[in-house]
């Protein structure tokens, strides 16, 4: 497994499942984090997984600059002919989603 | 952080911290403490959580330098968060559709503008009735 803390309030780490990438995304995802999220999907976008799953259950706060860093996850990984998967959103990323109606256009890993 | 009086009604707390998104979540935690303490309960906190970060980033990203100044109050009946940050001459703010999408269902009302200089806002909930 792979970690690293971005500032005091996130830590991704990255770990392999199979022909997954799981990222767990601990802490608060905002507009000061989410560009290194952005910078782990470019790393992950040059190996050769299937999918990457983005575990959201320690995601303790989402805003509109951490659902963009999602989205454009989403983009890049469909466009690589490759899927993003989120896996157990917490309530804070699930609220989000609603507001935003973007509720299905992820797939939540079941 | 200063607090102008101690108790009750008419209370209002002044934050002022770096204009720069790595302090955003200490204005966040700050509304958390001070929405709780104004007797909301735990979804319109994370409501009044994400509003005030939404728009404290969103003037944060248009201000050059300086400080980002919040005061929490209560006014006529409104849980009121103001912000503002000094701005860059010729800069203008920006909100695109997915954060005023946001903001238009967590406050009641909020207002981004430019005025002497600074970039503000402000946000209103209306306080619980218990």
């Amino acid at each position: 497994m792979d970690e690293q803390a971005v500032g005091p309030d996130l830590v991704l780490s990255v770990d392999a499942e199979r022909t997954s990438a799981v990222v767990a995304v601990r802490g608060e995802l905002d507009a000061y984090s989410a560009p290194r999220l952005e910078d782990e999907i470019s790393k992950l976008l040059r190996e050769p997984f299937d999918a990457v799953v983005l575990d959201l259950s320690g995601t303790g706060f989402l805003d509109s600059s951490g659902l963009r860093a999602i989205l454009s996850a989403h983009r890049r990984l469909t466009e690589s002919d490759r899927q993003l998967l989120l896996r157990a959103p917490s309530e804070p990323v699930t609220r989000l989603l609603e507001i935003t109606g973007l509720t299905d256009h992820f797939t939540v890993e079941k | 952080m200063t607090a102008a009086n101690g108790s009750g009604a008419g209370e209002e707390i002044r934050l002022s911290v770096p204009a720069s998104l790595e302090y955003v979540r200490i204005v966040r935690l700050t509304t958390s403490a001070m929405a709780s303490r104004f007797g909301f309960d735990v979804d319109e906190i994370e409501n009044l959580r994400v509003a005030v970060d939404e728009l404290s980033s969103t003037i944060v990203e248009s201000a050059g330098s300086g400080e980002l100044s919040i005061a929490i109050s209560e006014t006529g009946g409104d849980f009121c968060i103001e912000g503002w940050a000094p701005i860059e001459s010729g800069r203008s703010l920006e909100l695109d559709q997915l954060t005023a999408q946001i903001l238009n269902a967590v406050c009641d009302k909020y207002e981004l503008r430019v005025a002497d200089g600074a970039a503000r806002f402000v946000c209103l909930r209306r306080l619980p009735t218990n």
